[in-house]
């Protein structure tokens, strides 16, 4: 059977399936348009270097040959969906398949990303005219775009702007794919930001390329701006910022909004004050923009767990670590200051060497010369060592144990949805994306998964691991409760007197095996 | 709209017409209303965000392209003035001020911006109302942001080859050979340097 209906499916099933079906899971569409979408953010980054003569004049063949490639997959690309149209449901319906593909607006805007390319071999293009054409390539985002849209409003019908707006900027039930684009657009922006602002400290690159860092910070601030404001206006849907003013104020004060503030601040201050004070300085604080990144993230989340948690532990160490530090500057400048006094001229200058020497780094410009004073450092840096791994190893195993701690509950979850014994889609991506969050492959949830089921079906056969009913004391219960009825029953179907005897013969039945017969016996009397 | 004004329509009966406790009971009701009046305030100041940035980005990108006219214009005078020094005067011979050893740096500069000089009338174009070259850059002056600035040089006591750089007077006097460090005088009054070269 399995072999007569693989045999009836064709090629162009096979590709329709693979390549471009979205609502195919085991497909790879999302993949191909993600990478589709890679490709022309590339070529929008190529055409925007193209019209930087000493990036583009050394480079003119690399630039050629990426147009090339380019070009290559997106005719790729459209002869493909051309050829797998009559697959789709959208097509399949009319007279000529393909026809009605090609005048759809999808694959008018791919042939526009084409054409010009295979035109140009043909005519004389101006290269300007020919670049502005290139630009046509960005409309292919539409492709991806555009049903994320329409997937959004269908997800928030009726529901009012402020909500949509929430959903637009933060994970919700109602945000759907749209709101993973808006979060790697922020993403992006924030790596091309502070890439810029890395390069602009390099002398040579800043004098070739002055302008366009400043276009780029302009867009970058524009983007967190609006960012900023959409995030502010939109706090009082979540019920921790629920109220008008005071709800966003709170919000305001969040870590995560400072670090946005802060991103943005710089831009405007220094537009506004250059002339009165040197704000220079400020720009360095757009590589905080940086740090926009632990929303995407939840490690820094589990970082500032573990340090809370752990916090008296590592104020204990921090303490002893800090008596050290004095008792070795202490001893330094004691022993030193004669031989040295430009370098041990007093204790709290001795303390930059004993912290240089107590953390193992040694850099040398400072280093003790008398018999004694090497003696001392000797012991001072062996006991440096031990005491200064103190905090960072309590805080490495405070992070590994919340990590541990936060799987554990992601397991009980998985444990509660399956109650019911089905893992439906919505429990299933929340499972997914907490397993992400804590860096758990989607191989291991898998078998995580077909664990608990094995689990809940041995549970359910009476079969249950003793060490599982251990562990969960509301199993243990019902465990407990269904052994007891299993009990009653073959008390009750069971010839009494036959039992009887056998339960008062001591060698083969204890006492409290007796005493347990002789209660559920009573029992049933009464 | 129509459904806006609707609910400002109900608002405002509802505020005539309804008794205290109504009123009350109206307030905990949670707003379903597509486009609330605060909502119209904060795309206001959406908007408002937009065109800040657009005003203060184009603000910026015409204050860079100034700053890279200004700096290729004082590359391209650090040039000359060093090929003046190594081509033995030739070039100098064209502009008679700055050949003339008795004559003053600010005959040589007036002249280099004259129309025969290597950089013809040379604006400041940060600041349209401050000179092209300033003696300094200095913040309490802002006359002097955008322009160049030609400091010149004088040994090191503990070192001949390197130079401290300061202020170089109109009337100093072009007889011997001058260190100079040219630089733009930047945003918030910060130095461009531009190089350095002997003239």
């Amino acid at each position: 059977m399995l072999n007569q209906s693989t045999s009836t499916v064709s090629l162009r099933q096979i590709v329709y399936r693979w390549g471009f079906d979205i609502s195919n899971p085991n497909g790879y569409a999302k993949q191909f348009d993600s990478y589709i979408a890679i490709l022309i953010v590339a070529n929008l980054c190529a055409l925007l270097l193209e019209t930087v003569p000493a990036i583009y004049d050394p480079n003119v063949k690399f630039f050629h040959i990426f147009d090339i490639v380019s070009v290559v997959i997106f005719t790729v690309e459209y002869l493909l969906r051309l050829y797998v149209a009559p697959e789709d449901a959208e097509f399949s319906k009319s007279r000529t398949p393909r026809f009605a593909y090609a005048r759809s607006p999808f694959a008018l805007i791919d042939l526009a990303a084409i054409l010009p390319f295979y035109l140009s071999t043909f005519f004389a293009f101006d290269l300007r005219a020919l670049r502005v054409m290139r630009l046509l390539r960005l409309f292919k985002l539409f492709r991806v775009l555009l049903p994320a849209i329409r997937e959004f409003n269908e997800l928030n019908k009726g529901r009012t702007l402020r909500q949509k707006v929430y959903a637009l900027i933060n994970p919700t039930d109602n945000s759907g794919r749209l709101q993973d684009y808006v979060d790697t657009f922020i993403v992006w922006w924030v790596l091309i930001s502070v890439s810029a602002v890395i390069l602009e400290s390099v002398q040579s690159l800043e004098s070739i390329f002055h302008v366009e860092f400043v276009i780029l910070d302009a867009i970058a601030v524009m983007i967190f701006s609006i960012e900023y404001v959409l995030r502010l206006y939109s706090c009082v849907e979540d019920p921790k910022y629920s109220t008008a003013l005071a709800g966003r104020l709170k919000y305001g004060k969040t870590p995560i909004a400072i670090i946005d503030l802060l991103a943005i601040l710089p831009f405007y201050l220094e537009a506004a004050l250059h002339q009165i004070l040197d704000l220079r300085f400020l720009r360095i604080f757009r590589l905080m923009r940086l740090l926009k990144l632990t929303r995407y993230t939840q490690a820094t989340g589990t970082l500032i767990k573990a340090l809370k948690r752990e916090w008296p532990v590592i104020a204990a160490s921090t303490f002893i670590m800090l008596l050290l530090v004095i008792l070795t500057a202490s001893l330094g400048y004691l022993f030193e200051h004669e031989a040295q006094p430009d370098k041990f001229e007093n204790i709290p200058q001795s303390i930059y060497w004993a912290v240089v020497t107590l953390a193992s780094v040694g850099y040398g410009d400072i280093s003790p010369v008398t018999p004694v004073g090497r003696l001392m450092t000797i012991i001072m840096a062996i006991v440096g060592i031990g005491v200064f791994a103190v905090p960072a190893a309590i805080l490495s195993s405070a992070f590994n144990d919340q990590l541990h701690k936060d799987r554990e509950l992601m397991h009980n979850e998985l444990y509660r949805y399956m109650e019911d014994g089905v893992l439906d889609d919505a429990e299933r991506s929340k499972i997914y994306a907490e397993a992400k969050r804590l860096h758990i492959s989607d191989e291991e949830v898998d078998i995580l998964i077909e664990r608990v089921r094995q689990e809940r079906q041995a549970a359910e056969s009476g079969h249950l691991p003793l060490e599982l009913i251990a562990k969960q004391p509301e199993v243990a219960f019902e465990q407990f409760r269904q052994n007891i009825g299993h009990l009653r029953q073959i008390v009750s179907l069971s010839q009494k007197e036959q039992l009887d005897r056998l339960f008062s013969d001591p060698n083969r039945a204890t006492t409290q095996e007796r005493q347990i017969w002789e209660q559920l016996n009573s029992a049933k009397k009464i | 709209m129509a459904y806006y004004s609707q609910n400002l329509l109900r608002d405002k009966l509802s505020s005539r017409l309804l008794a205290p406790h109504e009123k009350k009971q109206l307030s905990k009701e949670p707003d379903t209303r597509q486009v609330t009046k605060s909502d119209l305030l904060w795309i206001g100041v959406f908007f408002l965000i937009i065109a800040t940035n657009f005003w203060l980005g184009g603000h910026n990108y015409l204050e860079a392209r100034n700053v890279a006219e200004t700096k290729s214009t004082a590359e391209k005078l650090t040039k000359w003035l060093a090929e003046a020094r190594e081509t033995s005067h030739s070039n100098r011979l064209t502009l008679g001020s700055c050949n003339d050893p008795a004559s003053s740096w600010r005959d040589c500069r007036d002249e280099l911006m004259a129309n025969n000089g290597p950089i013809p009338n040379a604006r400041n174009l940060l600041n349209p109302s401050g000179e092209f070259f300033a003696d300094v850059c200095d913040r309490s002056n802002l006359s002097t942001l955008g322009s160049v600035v030609i400091e010149k040089g004088t040994p090191k006591p503990t070192d001949a080859t390197q130079f401290i750089y300061a202020k170089m007077p109109s009337t100093q006097i072009l007889s011997e050979k001058l260190p100079l460090k040219v630089f733009v005088c930047g945003r918030s009054f910060h130095p461009m340097v531009v190089g350095e070269i002997v003239f």
